[in-house]
């Protein structure tokens, strides 16, 4: 804050109401004449160039003094809370702490409610001399009990926000992650893996199912993918027995997805990318020739691509919660043939293939459409006027 | 509570009456009938960008002052980033959590005029002033608060007097 070159005299100090620092001004000089603390009431006549202190100078002769009066031997009371003075006030003096201020008793239990609104039993010090105002008062155990619990809650309520907010967050991952397994497994299969006293196994993995589909439409968690089941897969399992168990089925998909994601991209990559810059308003492919120019479209063309990719994360991430029900209907459609039921006897092995299934069909219709639409662009081209104009001419004769 | 209220201010009033502060032009109730509404104005201090403006404030009392404090805002605009550029409202801690009875209206109005020169821009009420100061542009900072002060607290003899 000093740092600023409008140098700045005097400043407010954040805990006590009074200016106390001040670098080369008359505010600190008139300060050790008087050997007190100034006080907010006092800013005004000290900053001011003709200040005759008229109330302070007479404070000046000792303060030491002063310190030991009981209030009713100090002559020209005011009380510093309603300025009410002997004349023109009624009620009991009192003279809480050792500077200049006094006060009605009334005034000054006001002043103290009002600092324990949010805190029975809080703490309350002079705004000048800082001395705590000592109160003879009945507070009962039970009263400072009750406060320090009050306070506790009223600390602890963010931290309990923060809990509650968690812990809604895992109960609908949990209630998703079970659906996901039922509608996967199917009904009866479901209800008996999920039945009884849940392992550590199931109460870690239900919440990760959302998780974890809604990862595995990003690149970035491609490293670590094929890693997760193995964390929770229960290795007495792992035989490799004809048909596949579940176990393994799912600890073998992270792979199988890498695998699909890589060959489509070193099949495809290339030509989807042509495709989607010929939807571009302006075409890179014509243009690269010509050195730094085509240089900088392209890459604002690839910042639009970017941007494309972005704002379709809402519609990855309900397609990845969406997987597993369309998996299970692909599965049930399937299932309706008797030369795949008799070769995947089981409803979960079925619906596994219903997924990859439904995913590659998606996969040959998004590149159908891109084609089409790259397709459809590199048609175009916009007519001359005399064109259609002939053209509308002979339709309104007729 | 009402009559205490208005001994104080009364009283306030008779201190401020008694012994003219320059740097407070004017503190008065703005009505004759209505002591809890008040009118300050300020004058910016000298050698900051703020010299040469006067701002009027509005203080509204509240029914127990001094156990509450006053509410102020700023009627003229002024630009500082704790001062709201479109409300005038004013974040400063003895308006609020750090209030006590010790205070006058007479010494948060100089409060007010000391917070001018000194700023606190970690917790702004005028963005764009606050991060000139803390990329440490002081000279775009002075001369933003420089032209505002001569468009809003001049006023129009004080131009032509300059000019």
């Amino acid at each position: 804050m000093s740092s600023t070159p409008f140098s700045p005299i005097v400043r407010i100090d954040r805990d006590l109401p009074s200016v106390v620092e001040s670098d080369s001004h008359r505010l600190i000089v008139r300060n050790e004449e008087r050997s007190g603390v100034i006080s907010p009431s006092e800013i005004a006549s000290t900053s001011t160039q003709n200040s005759s202190g008229n109330a302070s100078t007479s404070t000046q002769i000792s303060t030491d003094v002063r310190s030991l009066m009981l209030p009713e031997e100090i002559k020209d009371k005011r009380c510093w809370i309603c300025f009410g003075e002997e004349s023109d006030s009624v009620g009991k003096w009192v003279r809480p702490c050792k500077c200049s201020l006094i006060c009605h008793e009334e005034c000054l239990l006001a002043w103290i409610t009002e600092n324990q609104k949010s805190t029975a039993l809080k703490k309350v010090r002079c705004p000048q001399c800082r001395t705590l105002y000592h109160l003879a008062e009945r507070a009962s155990l039970l009263l400072r009990v009750f406060s320090i619990v009050d306070s506790t809650i009223q600390s602890s309520i963010p931290y309990f926000t923060i809990f509650g907010v968690t812990f809604a967050i895992a109960v609908t991952n949990i209630h998703y992650g079970a659906y996901a397994v039922i509608t996967m497994v199917g009904l009866e299969e479901g209800e008996k893996l999920l039945e009884g006293p849940w392992s550590w196994r199931i109460c870690f993995t239900l919440p990760l199912v959302p998780i974890l589909l809604i990862f595995s439409r990003a690149r970035i968690a491609d490293p670590v993918m094929p890693l997760i089941p193995m964390l929770f897969i229960r290795y007495d399992q792992l035989r490799t027995t004809m048909p596949l168990n579940p176990s393994l089925t799912i600890s073998l998909l992270p792979w199988v997805r890498i695998v699909y994601n890589y060959s489509y991209n070193r099949l495809f990559g290339r030509l989807e990318q042509s495709w989607r810059r010929q939807l571009e308003p302006y075409s890179v492919t014509t243009d690269s020739e010509n050195g730094e120019n085509g240089n900088e479209r392209r890459r604002e063309n690839q910042d639009v691509l970017d941007r494309l990719d972005r704002s379709n994360a809402g519609r990855k991430i309900i397609g990845a919660l969406c997987l597993p029900f369309i998996s299970a209907m692909v599965g049930s459609f399937i299932g309706r043939f008797s030369f795949i039921r008799s070769r995947v006897p089981d409803t979960f092995h079925r619906n596994i293939l219903g997924g990859c299934l439904f995913i590659v069909i998606k996969d040959i219709m998004n590149l159908t459409y891109k084609y089409q639409r790259a397709k459809h662009r590199r048609s175009r081209h916009i007519k001359n006027y005399t064109e259609f104009a002939n053209e509308e001419l002979t339709s309104n004769i007729r | 509570m009402v009559n205490a209220v208005s001994r104080r201010l009364l009283k306030e009033l008779k201190d401020y009456q008694k012994e003219r502060n320059p740097d407070l032009i004017e503190l008065s109730p703005i009505q004759e009938d209505n002591i809890l509404v008040w009118k300050a104005v300020l004058r910016g201090e000298a050698e900051t960008p703020y010299e040469g403006g006067h701002w009027t404030l509005r203080i509204e009392i509240p029914k127990n002052y001094p156990i509450q404090p006053p509410k102020m805002k700023f009627l003229t605009k002024i630009c500082h980033p704790n001062i709201s550029f479109k409300t005038g409202e004013i974040c400063l801690d003895i308006l609020k959590a750090a209030w006590s009875p010790a205070w006058t209206l007479q010494s948060a109005c100089m409060a007010i005029r000391l917070l001018l020169s000194n700023p606190e821009p970690t917790s702004p009420l005028n963005c764009d002033a606050a991060n000139l100061l803390r990329c440490g542009d002081f000279m775009g900072y002075e001369s933003l608060v420089r032209m505002y002060t001569q468009l809003y607290a001049m006023s129009q003899t004080d131009n032509e007097g300059s000019a």
